[in-house]
C-alpha cells in the first residue's frame, strides 16, 4: 500500500514537471525496461533509442496519466508498442541478420553492461554446462515470435503477473496463459534436445 | 494422469500452482513415467535458464542523454477523450434514413393541382406555357385578351 502511495506521489509531481520526480521514475525503469527491449529486438544500439522513445513518450504523456494501469505496467506498454513498430520497421527493410548471429564475439562490444545473477558455481564443468545450456537457452528465445517472446520476458525476467502482462499487452489472461505456455514448451523442446546430447 | 495431461500440468506444478492433490498425482506419475521424467527435468532447466539470463542495462551516460532530450520537449496538456465509442456509428444508418425521409417529403413538389382540366401532364402544360407567353409577346397589349388566350389557357372571365 505504501509503495502505491509513494508511487502515486512520485507520479503527481512529476505531472507538476518536477525533474526530480521524472528523473526518480527512470532511475526505477530504465534497466528492466532496456533489458525487455534488448531482449525483444536483439539489439542494444536500436534498444537505447527506443528506450530514449519510451521516457520522451512517457514525459510528454505523463499529464493524461490517469492510473488505472500501475506506472510499471503503462511503461511496459509504450515499450512493447514501441518494439512492435520497430519490428514492423524492419520487416520493411531489406532482411539483414542479426550481429549476435553473425559475430557473436562482437555482441559484447556495445555499451550496454553485463549483469550476471549469480552463475558462478564451484565445479568448472558444472559452469560449462550452464553456460552452454544458457546458450541454448538464448538462441531459442532469440527464434520466437514477438508475441510469445514478449509474454516470456514479462514473465519469467521481469516477474510482472498476468494481470500485468495482460494490462501492459492489451491480451486477455486466458491469452497471456497459453501464450507463456507455448513460449516455454518451444524452448523446453530445445533444451530437451541439448539434455539428449543433440545439436541445437 | 496421462502423459498429455502431465505436460500441461508441468508449468504450474514448477511454479506451486498446483492443489495439493494434483500435486500427488503429477509426482506419482513421474516416478513411474520416464518420458515425463524428461520432461519435468527439461522444464526444470528451462525455467532456471530463463531467470538466470544475463540482464542487459543501458550506458553510464544515457540518464544525461535522455535529460538533455527531455528539456528539448515539454509535456503535453491532458486532453479530455471523447469516449464515444462504435455506438454513435451503429446510428449512422438510422440517421441517414431519417434524414432521406424527411427530404423527400418536403421537397418543393410541382402544384399540378391547378393545372387546367385538359392538361394531363407536365410536358402538355410546359407546351401551353410557352405559347402563351409567345402569345402575350406577339400580340399587340390590350386590357382585353385575345379569344386564343382563353381558348388555350381555358380560363374564363
Amino acid at each position: 500500500m505504501e509503495t502505491i502511495s509513494a508511487e502515486t506521489q512520485l507520479i503527481e509531481r512529476a505531472k507538476q514537471q518536477d525533474e526530480s520526480a521524472f528523473a526518480q521514475i527512470v532511475n526505477l525503469y530504465a534497466d528492466k525496461l532496456y533489458n525487455y527491449i534488448v531482449r525483444m529486438l536483439g539489439n542494444p544500439h536500436d534498444a537505447e533509442d527506443v528506450l530514449q522513445e519510451v521516457f520522451l513518450r512517457a514525459y510528454q504523456g505523463l499529464p493524461s496519466f490517469d492510473g488505472r494501469a500501475s506506472l510499471s505496467t503503462w511503461l511496459f506498454r509504450i515499450a512493447h508498442n514501441l518494439c512492435i513498430d520497430h519490428y514492423r520497421k524492419q520487416e520493411r527493410r531489406v532482411k539483414t541478420v542479426s550481429i549476435y548471429q553473425d559475430n557473436p564475439d562482437e555482441a559484447d562490444e556495445g555499451a550496454e553492461e553485463w549483469e550476471f545473477p549469480d552463475t558462478q558455481t564451484p565445479d568448472p564443468m558444472q559452469a560449462v554446462l550452464d553456460r552452454e545450456l544458457q546458450e541454448v537457452v538464448e538462441r531459442a528465445l532469440e527464434s520466437l515470435s514477438p508475441k510469445l517472446k514478449s509474454v516470456l520476458l514479462l514473465y519469467d525476467m521481469e516477474g510482472l503477473s498476468y494481470e500485468e502482462i495482460s494490462q501492459s499487452l492489451g491480451i486477455p489472461m486466458g491469452t497471456v496463459k497459453s501464450r507463456l505456455h507455448l513460449a516455454r514448451s518451444e524452448i523446453q523442446k530445445k533444451v530437451a534436445a541439448y539434455l539428449r546430447g543433440e545439436t541445437v | 494422469m496421462n502423459c498429455t495431461h502431465f505436460e500441461k500440468q508441468v508449468w504450474d506444478y514448477l511454479e506451486g500452482r498446483l492443489s495439493a492433490s494434483e500435486r500427488a498425482a503429477f509426482e506419482a506419475h513421474r516416478a513411474h513415467c520416464e518420458h515425463c521424467q524428461r520432461v519435468w527435468e527439461s522444464a526444470q532447466h528451462t525455467v532456471q535458464a530463463l531467470r538466470r539470463l544475463p540482464r542487459y542495462r543501458p550506458a553510464p551516460d544515457f540518464r544525461e542523454r535522455l535529460q538533455a532530450r527531455l528539456r528539448q520537449a515539454s509535456p503535453k496538456p491532458a486532453r479530455p477523450r471523447l469516449r464515444l465509442g462504435w455506438k454513435p456509428l451503429a446510428l449512422a444508418p438510422a440517421l441517414g434514413l431519417l434524414i432521406a425521409f424527411f427530404w423527400f417529403y418536403n421537397e418543393p413538389q410541382k402544384n399540378l393541382t391547378n393545372l387546367p382540366p385538359d392538361a394531363v401532364g407536365t410536358d402538355d402544360y410546359t407546351e401551353m406555357c410557352v405559347q402563351l407567353h409567345e402569345t402575350l409577346e406577339t400580340a399587340e397589349w390590350s386590357p382585353t385578351p385575345a379569344a386564343s388566350y382563353w381558348v388555350n389557357t381555358g380560363y374564363t372571365r
